[in-house]
């Protein structure tokens, strides 16, 4: 897969994930609904070309800030801890089974939610807690799906 | 540690390093956030602009619930038509029973206001205010603010929030005085409640007590009766409350049995009486005037007046 492809297909997988993000579930789904725009910087992070991961983790961040009309940069600087994890685990968790990488990174995307709860707390939007701790579960399960599709999608020489 | 950042950067890096530009850019949105957070308004055309760009992905996730409701619409076209006629039916069902209630209506507010106008002509009250009271112990007499300019009449009823309190005995151009039910001269038509026998409940002079004295031997009369007005006497509205008995008395070797009761007026309390227009006063007016105690059997009490 080229360098291109993999750019537009990089930049369509994120609008898909926000979009994700947005799309309108019934309650008891919608409580359940996994962090699609932060498993889609993850991957990206984790697998992707040598993109500036942080510097796009912010303006994703700041758009998921517009469309869910929090504060914005509450979800840019999740996501910018986020993406500067997931590169620096790369290396190290990289040639894991992807059962034990879901694992690994579990803490992760539990200090991504519990960093959007805390910033809820802080500007007084008290949302119910389990509102922001069942997605941890969901986006921990989502994890190797996520990173199967976008493979088979990049082909089988996507992978560095 | 130096593994990692060989891997996840190119083998010559330019610029600013990945930790530092972590922590640039988390200075950066901490600082957004914390504008935003203290002035909203600050930046509303940044969020203005971004929302602008996101219109598509918008639209995009608008689409599947858009799809439902059409789906949702499409299948049930047929159910509506059906739907449709069953309400007609039923909104005509509902019309000709609305019709037949308008007329119950009518005939119901003109029964009322048939209903309303007797019950007006029966009770007719006014409210007088107590200006004194007697301070003979054996002379249960109050005085009222209202007179003949008000309409009062001599042997009028008073009433209060409870029971019967009395009636006038003397009327002047603007007071008059009423004497209690509770005065040793005083005697009232009654009827016991429970079972409507009629007797007189005389004033008992101690000031608390009604007595019903000669009532025949096998009466039944028991302790917790309540006693009303009874109009047979032409002077009381009927059906007042007027005491309530607390004790029954027969005398061995007597004929008859002494029942005491205690008036359900507060008649020691409160500045106001009603005093009440009976259906018939013009007959009360001409013989009143030879006899105050108002009532037939008011040969007893005379006794008691000094």
């Amino acid at each position: 897969m080229t360098a291109a492809l993999t750019r537009s297909l990089f930049a369509l997988s994120l609008l898909i994930a926000l979009m994700l993000q947005i799309v309108a579930l019934p309650d008891a789904l919608a409580a359940l609904r996994p962090m699609w725009v932060a498993l889609l910087i993850g991957y990206w992070a984790f697998y992707g070309p040598n993109l500036p991961m942080t510097l796009i983790a912010f303006l994703t961040g700041l758009a998921c800030d517009a469309l869910y009309n929090t504060p914005l940069g509450q979800h840019a600087m999740g996501l910018i801890l986020l993406a500067y994890a997931l590169t620096r685990l790369r290396s190290s968790l990289g040639l894991f089974p992807l059962w034990q990488q879901m694992l690994t990174l579990t803490p992760v995307w539990a200090v991504y939610a519990l960093l959007q709860f805390w910033f809820d707390g802080m500007a007084r939007h008290s949302a119910e807690p389990s509102l922001r701790f069942l997605p941890i579960i969901t986006t921990v399960l989502f994890w190797p799906l996520v990173c199967s599709v976008m493979d088979a999608l990049r082909g089988p020489r996507g992978r560095p | 540690m130096a593994r990692s950042r060989r891997a996840a950067q190119p083998l010559f890096p330019r610029g600013p390093g990945l930790g530092f530009r972590t922590l640039l850019l988390l200075v950066l949105s901490f600082g957004l956030w914390f504008a935003d957070q203290r002035s909203p308004d600050l930046l509303l055309q940044v969020r203005g602009g971004i929302q602008w760009l996101l219109q598509p992905v918008q639209w995009l996730a608008a689409v599947p619930q858009g799809v439902s409701n059409a789906t949702a619409g499409v299948r049930s076209y047929q159910s509506l038509l059906s739907e449709n006629r069953q309400l007609k039916e039923e909104q005509l069902k509902q019309q000709a029973r609305l019709l037949r209630f308008a007329a119950l209506e009518a005939e119901n507010r003109r029964i009322r206001q048939l209903l309303a106008s007797s019950s007006a002509l029966e009770e007719k009250v006014l409210i007088a205010e107590i200006v004194a009271t007697s301070q003979d112990p054996y002379r249960h007499q109050i005085s009222l603010n209202k007179g003949e300019k008000d309409g009062v009449y001599l042997g009028q009823a008073l009433v209060d929030a409870y029971g019967v309190m009395g009636q006038v005995i003397r009327v002047y151009p603007s007071g008059s005085t009423a004497m209690l039910i509770t005065d040793p001269g005083h005697g009232i038509p009654v009827e016991i409640n429970r079972t409507g026998l009629q007797t007189i409940a005389r004033g008992g002079g101690d000031g608390r007590v009604l007595t019903l004295p000669f009532l025949p031997g096998n009466a039944d009369v028991k302790v917790g009766d309540l006693l009303v007005s009874s109009s047979l006497g032409g002077r009381f509205p009927g059906g007042y409350p007027v005491g309530e008995i607390f004790d029954v008395r027969r005398t061995t070797g007597e004929h008859f049995m002494q029942a005491s009761a205690y008036p359900a007026a507060r008649l020691d309390q409160g500045r106001q009486a009603l005093l009440v227009w009976s259906q018939r006063p013009e007959p009360v007016e001409a013989p009143a005037e030879a006899e105050p105690a108002a009532v037939p059997p008011a040969s007893p009490p005379k006794a008691n007046k000094p």
